[in-house]
């Protein structure tokens, strides 16, 4: 013990290099488990997402993107699903339930997403939880059910109200406020993207879409521009006050009811000049949800949009999944992609954690360049430290004595700089998972150290150690061949 | 009872890739509580000598031995544990360790041996104490007993070091010219302070210098170019050392 003492006194008297060095080790250790523990948490976050749904189905695209877009509200919906085609799927008897999801509006960069109330009784997430309100109940017409995060970041509660925008990024020049959704329920805490998400119902949003914005304050009554809908003579006129560029698509064409129409829009609202949005920003949005329209506004069955982002699906028979999966995939009528979550969670997995491996080298690296400083500022003190040992010498220490003392003050420094790593961690770990679960509702949680985590901290103890010989022998040479002989 | 603190007869230390031992001496005798001068120009091979005594090296021929303990038999951890019980060492200069304390250099010695710490257990005095005691009487202010020790002057880190020396009575204390930073002042008194310590304690001391104004200080001075006769050839060295390794046994009882 008295030897470590003697090392700590040692070290504290070469205090910068001590510190610089321990910095170095500090950061290295702290990258080698940041990478670990955001893997770990990624991992498991994405894991946690999703559970329950046999299938999602969206328009033919990567089943990468459908995931990402659909459960993670990360980019953009490639194509619509017309509402013909839902139900025809939602009525096949393999299908338990599903649940249709549209996309592409946001509030204050929080998605919005339109489904139907049944949403809340069948999403799960984790080990097939369901989704609890924490105050009010599910939505109806004109309301909204906000995720916990967006409760709490916006300072909504029940009663509240919102106004949605358009588009999806945190910025918009175009709000939807002649038609703003009463809050009817928050959402508990789930650690999902559900917390950043906001719910709305698809007939809502189809009206927010159709509606032309300047007829001020006319609550909930659109029925005008559903007369224009079915005129098709005009593209979608949005009154605003600004100018929006309106870009026909070639994306959206219907095979349903229309077959003959080309006024359908995708509208994009390139905003250049003034807004009265209070955010700056320019946003292009992809308007899929607009598109396809063919309903009546006196038919008393008409759906509810005309197209859809995706559905959810629960299947009576999970094994059936592959093969409804392609089913789903070689639909005639329109092109589909139908995933299972599970194994497209892994298939994501795969694609990150060749990054991740990526990262783990580097940040090995990174600490082996941290052990070697230290190494180099270890072994440049020992030559100025030869009258130390001859001191040590004197009084009775042995050459074993003083390579104790030289490992000693490796592994001090070893130590010491693991201790400020994982407190570093932690630093930034508190500091960032606001933003990470904000950037990608990941939450990565103040958890204690993981056994893969010891494991690094066990290589790192394991490394240094090694490093600690080299200095600790040369010195031992030195001390037996120097004896009491003060050489400088 | 013993009376000889050293003894040491043919004593031969070679330096490796050197043909010719630095170290030759037929006969090195010191008793126990003499105060003795040993005086030799540089290249005479005192150092080798001081580390010979001082254990940290052991004689490749012949015997030597402190204290009855003949150094050469002993293996080189239990040389080192001798040294820290037995020997305390002063160098010519930059004793301490300039990060701890005045204090903490002076317990040092007793940090390293557990003998030391018995020997003032046994007389019921605190480490602590103890070198409160060494420091005031070797002129160190209390003030300065906590500072590091890089921070005092030369002649006050020769005290100090003097006070690390004589902690715990070791029986012979080595002190490789620890006046030669010293003017002439601090020299005397340096000297008068560690005659009075180890004739109060009967501690041998060797001391080394090449001044020749300290003589008076001593019971006796060793001319280290009369006894060791380092121009011996070889094959002498060889067949001497043969004859004394059975000398060094008798000598050994005989003590």
């Amino acid at each position: 013990m008295r030897i470590v003492k003697l090392a700590t006194a040692s070290l504290l008297s070469r205090k910068s290099n001590a510190v610089l060095t321990l910095m170095a080790i500090a950061i290295s250790v702290m990258l080698l488990l940041g990478v670990e523990r955001v893997s770990q948490e990624t991992r498991s976050g994405f894991a946690n997402t999703i559970s329950g749904t046999d299938l999602i189905v969206g328009a033919r695209s990567g089943s990468v993107n459908l995931l990402l877009y659909s459960v993670f509200h990360i980019g953009n919906p490639t194509n619509n699903i017309t509402w013909n085609t839902y139900q025809h799927w939602a009525n096949n008897s393999q299908v338990a339930w599903s649940v249709p999801i549209a996309l592409g509006d946001s509030v204050r960069g929080y998605p919005v997403v339109a489904t139907e109330p049944s949403f809340f009784q069948h999403f799960r997430y984790a080990q097939q939880q369901p989704l609890q309100f924490s105050e009010g109940a599910a939505f109806q017409r004109g309301e909204a059910v906000i995720g916990a995060e967006v409760a709490r970041q916006l300072n909504l509660s029940v009663g509240s109200d919102l106004v949605i925008a358009h588009g999806t990024g945190s910025v918009s020049f175009h709000e939807h406020d002649d038609h703003p959704m009463h809050i009817a329920g928050v959402l508990e805490r789930t650690g999902t993207p559900v917390d950043q998400a906001i719910y709305i119902s698809l007939r809502d949003l189809d009206i927010m879409h159709g509606g032309a914005h300047d007829d001020a304050s006319n609550g909930h009554e659109h029925n005008h521009e559903h007369n224009h809908e079915h005129n098709h003579e005009h593209n979608h006129e949005h009154n605003h006050e600004d100018n929006h560029d309106h870009e026909s698509s070639v994306a959206n064409e219907y095979e349903g009811t229309h077959e003959s129409h080309d006024a359908e829009e995708h509208h994009t609202h390139n905003h250049s000049t003034g807004s009265h949005s209070d955010h700056g920003d320019s946003a292009e949005h992809e308007h899929e949800i607009l598109a396809g329209r063919n309903h009546s506004a006196s038919n008393e069955i008409q759906p509810p949009i005309p197209g859809i982002s995706a559905f959810l699906v629960g299947l009576q028979s999970k094994p059936r999944a592959i093969f409804m999966q392609r089913q789903i995939n070689t639909y005639r009528e329109e092109p589909l992609t139908a995933i299972m979550p599970g194994s497209t969670l892994q298939e994501l997995w795969r694609t990150l954690s060749g990054f991740e491996r990526a990262l783990s080298v580097v940040s090995g690296f990174v600490l082996l360049a941290g052990l070697l400083g230290m190494l180099a500022t270890i072994l440049a003190s020992l030559r100025e430290r030869r009258r130390e040992m001859a001191v040590l010498r004197s009084i009775g220490a042995g050459p074993g004595t003083i390579f104790t003392l030289l490992v000693s003050e490796t592994m001090v420094l070893t130590l010491a700089g693991m201790a400020a790593g994982v407190g570093l961690l932690y630093g930034f770990i508190f500091m960032l998972a606001p933003w990470i679960q904000a950037s990608f509702g990941v939450v990565v949680e103040l958890s204690g150290i993981s056994s893969a985590e010891w494991l690094r901290l066990g290589i790192v103890f394991v490394a240094g150690f090694f490093i600690s010989l080299i200095p600790a022998w040369r010195a031992y040479r030195n001390s037996l061949s120097d004896g009491l002989s003060m050489r400088v | 009872m013993a009376t000889w603190c050293i003894r040491g007869q043919g004593i031969q230390f070679t330096w490796p890739r050197q043909s010719q031992p630095t170290i030759d001496i037929a006969e090195l005798e010191i008793k126990i509580g003499e105060r003795v001068l040993l005086r030799g120009p540089s290249g005479s091979g005192k150092s080798t000598l001081l580390s010979l005594l001082a254990g940290v090296h052991s004689v490749q021929a012949g015997s030597l031995s402190i204290l009855d303990a003949e150094l050469s038999q002993l293996s080189q951890r239990k040389r080192d544990k001798f040294r820290a019980d037995h020997i305390g060492y002063i160098f010519q200069q930059f004793n301490l360790l300039p990060y701890l304390s005045v204090i903490q250099n002076v317990l040092l010695a007793i940090d390293f041996s557990k003998t030391r710490a018995k020997r003032l257990a046994d007389r019921s005095i605190s480490a602590q104490a103890e070198s409160e005691r060494l420091l005031t009487r070797l002129g160190i202010a209390a003030d300065l007993w906590l500072k590091p020790a890089g921070n005092l002057s030369v002649g006050q880190q020769q005290r100090v070091a003097a006070a690390r020396a004589l902690i715990g009575a070791p029986e012979l204390i080595i002190a490789d010219e620890p006046t030669s930073a010293l003017d002439t002042d601090a020299r005397d008194t340096f000297l008068n302070l560690l005659n009075e310590e180890c004739e109060q304690q009967k501690i041998t001391l060797v001391f080394v210098t090449h001044d020749t104004t300290l003589s008076h200080h001593f019971d006796r001075i060793i001319q280290l170019a009369d006894i060791n006769c380092n121009s011996k050839d070889i094959a002498n060295a060889a067949v001497e050392s043969d004859l004394n390794d059975s000398a060094a046994y008798n000598g050994n009882k005989e003590a």
